[in-house]
């Protein structure tokens, strides 16, 4: 799993409560993503009044992108169309990090390390893709994408926002 | 999200868009592009300026009336994009394509 700039987590086994929290279960269709996109700006209202208010200001826009392109894809795949089910989305922050998790319990998704971003060279118009990008947008937009299957059969998506403290929780 | 298209002269229009271009919209998008290039506007001009999120279905809509407009022998340029849409463009490299232009005036200048 790639992860483009991830801190040592020390000895922090068991990292403390986040600063701020907030979740919503949300059914997955695309009508529910107004509603996650409303937690985004209420969490990041609190991180403004309760933390260091500018956490992460200049990749707010990144983390954003990167949660809409897991969203989109647990939409689309965790579940059978007819039969669209539920999923839980997270965000928490500590002084140093942002952790926005997905918990579905849709089908497991084959996840390998996504390709890279479009290579344009050698694209003519008529062949550009149009879309089978957002999991390496979204891994390109966040300092790690992790993904695992629980043995409970739950989806777990964790995207992080991480800068160079030594103890990112504190 | 709100879709208005302004023609202008000689198989040029502006289309403004406002809202969230996601999964939610995109299939709207590239519909009412599709109409207006069959509607005889090859030149387009995206006016990103209301849009306040984008994904990468949303992106692939834009990508597709790109391919329509250039089968038609013409062009679709994107004006005003905000911050987010900046960064997944850049992210994906896909302004190499779809070359952000900072006003409506300077995308539909030399159409």
């Amino acid at each position: 799993m790639k992860q483009r700039r991830r801190p040592s987590l020390g000895t922090n086994a068991h990292p403390p409560a986040p600063r701020i929290k907030e979740c919503i279960d949300l059914l997955a269709r695309a009508e529910s993503l107004p509603a996650l996109h409303q937690l985004l700006a209420t969490f990041w209202q609190r991180v403004d009044t309760d933390l260091t208010p500018a956490l992460f200001e200049a990749r707010r826009t990144e983390f954003v992108t990167a949660i809409g392109e897991i969203a989109a894809n647990i939409i689309r795949y965790a579940y059978p169309p007819v039969a669209p089910g539920e999923f839980t989305f997270c965000l928490q922050a500590w002084a140093h990090r942002v952790e926005a998790a997905f918990i579905d319990q849709g089908v497991s998704f084959n996840f390998t390390p996504p390709p890279p971003l479009l290579d344009l060279d050698g694209h003519d118009f008529d062949t550009l893709p149009e879309g089978g990008f957002g999991l390496a947008l979204a891994q390109a937009a966040v300092d790690s994408l992790e993904y695992h299957r629980s043995p409970a059969g739950k989806n777990y998506w964790t995207l992080t926002l991480q800068d160079d403290a030594t103890d990112p929780f504190r | 999200m709100q879709v208005v298209v302004t023609p202008q002269s000689r198989g040029t229009a502006v289309v403004e868009l406002s809202g969230r271009l996601d999964l939610l919209s995109a299939a709207e998008v590239r519909q009412q592009i599709s109409t207006a290039v069959a509607d005889g506007n090859q030149r387009l001009v995206v006016d990103m300026s209301g849009v306040e999120f984008i994904d990468s279905t949303g992106l692939g809509s834009l990508v597709s009336g790109l391919k329509a407009t250039r089968l038609a022998g013409g062009d679709l340029r994107l004006a005003r994009p905000g911050e987010q849409v900046r960064t997944i463009l850049k992210l994906t490299t896909l302004d190499r394509v779809l070359k952000p232009y900072e006003t409506t005036e300077e995308a539909l200048a030399g159409y």
